[in-house]
């Protein structure tokens, strides 16, 4: 049987293990003949989502796994846009939209809103979250 | 669709208590039927007598009264909390209501989407 994802990040990449967890999860159901509805970052999972993460060179960047995977899957990778601009993640619109001088949302992306995780919880066969309560 | 969303987590000291709950007004304002769980530490989001001027946050008692305005009416906490945390009904907001461990198993089981926070 196959099943549809729809999978919530809300761990910081650099001190929480979940959105590794998240993206090997989401790889494992894409090379299971599953699929994922739509990744949604939320909270300080929209982190994520920071193309500026620049960890030493022997180390995994997150941000750059979910780009390949969503590069290869066409997956629909959706940032919290309040979660997001709270923490400094934004996309050129954004940047534009409040002055902010610069932008730092990585390709592959996109912003948007509650409803959008709302809907995917409706549309997909099982929600599951990543992310630490204890952070 | 039911939504249930439970909540563990007090009102000021971590950012996933106001975002978690404006998550579940998104539910609602999406015409989900959505419950809310507030366990363990997340008690403390429904005590009546609040002052958030000190942590130079907004006041949390705002939204958590709003809460009918978006027909969120199913409102909990646990019983067995209430006494652990030494807060009565009284000291919480009229809207919440007592749940038994029973009565807390039984919403779970009739969730179509259960998510914690």
């Amino acid at each position: 049987m196959s099943l549809s994802f729809a999978l919530l990040v809300s761990g910081q990449p650099c001190t929480d293990q979940a959105s590794l967890s998240a993206l090997r999860f989401c790889k494992a159901a894409l090379d299971s003949g599953h699929s994922v509805y739509r990744v949604f970052f939320f909270n300080d999972g929209v982190h994520c989502a920071n193309r500026f993460i620049t960890p030493p060179q022997d180390e995994i960047s997150v941000p750059k796994q979910w780009q390949a995977l969503q590069q290869e899957f066409a997956i629909d990778l959706v940032v919290c846009v309040s979660s997001a601009l709270r923490r400094g993640i934004v996309d050129a619109k954004e940047a534009e939209r409040y002055e902010l001088g610069g932008h730092n949302m990585a390709d592959g992306f996109t912003i948007g809103g509650l409803g959008q995780w709302v809907d995917a919880c409706i549309q997909a066969d099982r929600v599951v979250r990543f992310g630490s309560n204890t952070q | 669709m039911k939504f249930l969303y439970i909540f563990t987590r007090s009102a000021y000291g971590n950012s996933i208590a106001r975002e978690a709950l404006d998550m579940a007004l998104a539910s609602a304002a999406f015409d989900q039927e959505v419950s809310l769980v507030f366990a363990q530490e997340a008690i403390y989001q429904l005590v009546m007598q609040q002052n958030s001027a000190n942590t130079e946050k907004k006041p949390h008692l705002g939204v958590i009264n709003a809460l009918p305005l978006y027909d969120i009416d199913d409102i909990y906490y646990l019983a067995e909390d209430s006494s652990t945390y030494n807060l009565p009904p009284a000291a919480l907001v009229p809207q919440a209501k007592a749940l038994s461990a029973e009565q807390f198993s039984s919403l779970m089981s009739s969730a179509d989407r259960i998510q914690s926070f």
